[in-house]
């Protein structure tokens, strides 16, 4: 059976503006920043108090898989896809605070845009912001607090 | 990746800002003799407590961070091909190489000199050692 996820992926357009982003406005820490020959950069993250879970900042790209069944993506698919992040299609988890209404306002000084401000919802205090593309997270500061 | 990581409760804010602040310093301070003392008092907790809920917030005790992050290092260092086993030794930190050889063996599974060699045969000296870094799904999805 499996265990355990030891990465996950946000899809991004562009890996420089997202580092800054993810590390200078969140406070997340830079797992690896490795680029390779072939032009792909291994971008990945991680919240300072889940080392062990790194969130690949993957860039939308022409290219990935292309099999029997699954086509190439093509340069009009990442424009589909940008236009749909922006419109906010994807949502893309749920962090956590142990103080969601500070965490909000020390984020919204450094520029973060919040789509919803800190709320009492019946399983603690929840408010919504997204990252520079549109990705959309809730920050939730649990009950059990 | 530490070991026997299990999510368990938010520690307070303050206490988790406290926390990252002391491993922020042992993280940028990893190839000296840390003094762990000093890390605890930088958030601000005896050292009793510093170890407790350091280990509850990330994982792992405080020593075992420095101890992986300097073998993160060596691993990157050794793979690289810049140095030999004994100048990787000095460079993260590790006065004797018996001591960084078995740390390194226990952690990786192969000792320091056997790691190189080994990515020395798949890599060769000139080839991109660091898609060994990538899962290769995702390297070889772009057109590797």
């Amino acid at each position: 059976m499996i265990q355990r996820m030891s990465h996950s992926a946000i899809f991004v357009l562009d890996q420089d503006v997202a580092k800054d982003f993810y590390v200078n406005k969140l406070g997340f820490e830079v797992k690896m920043d490795e680029s390779m020959p072939n032009g792909f950069r291994w971008l990945t993250v991680n919240p300072k108090g889940q080392p062990d879970h790194q969130i690949i900042l993957m860039k939308v790209a022409p290219s990935p898989f292309e099999g029997s069944n699954v086509q190439k993506i093509q340069p009009k698919d990442v424009d589909t896809i940008r236009e749909l992040m922006k419109k906010g299609a994807f949502g893309a988890g749920v962090f956590q605070t142990a103080d969601c209404r500070k965490t909000y306002e020390e984020m919204k000084a450094k520029g973060v845009e919040f789509l919803s401000p800190p709320k009492e919802q019946f399983y603690g205090v929840e408010a919504v912001f997204r990252d520079p593309f549109g990705n959309w997270f809730s920050m939730t500061q649990p009950k059990n607090i | 990746m530490p070991a026997g990581y299990r999510a368990s409760a938010l520690v307070h804010d303050e206490t988790f800002r406290r926390l990252c602040r002391a491993r922020d310093l042992l993280a940028a301070e990893y190839q000296s003799q840390v003094q762990l003392d000093r890390a605890a008092r930088e958030a601000c907790l005896s050292p009793f407590h510093f170890h407790r809920l350091f280990r509850s917030t990330f994982g792992e005790t405080p020593h075992d961070f420095l101890t992986r992050r300097r073998m993160d290092r060596a691993r990157h260092l050794l793979a690289s091909g810049q140095m030999t086993v004994t100048e990787v030794c000095l460079e993260i930190g590790y006065s004797s190489l018996g001591s960084f050889s078995t740390k390194f063996q226990s952690l990786v599974g192969v000792p320091p000199t056997q790691y190189q060699r080994q990515v020395r045969r798949v890599f060769g000296f000139e080839r991109p050692w660091k898609i060994m870094l990538v899962p290769a799904c995702y390297f070889s999805a772009y057109g590797a």
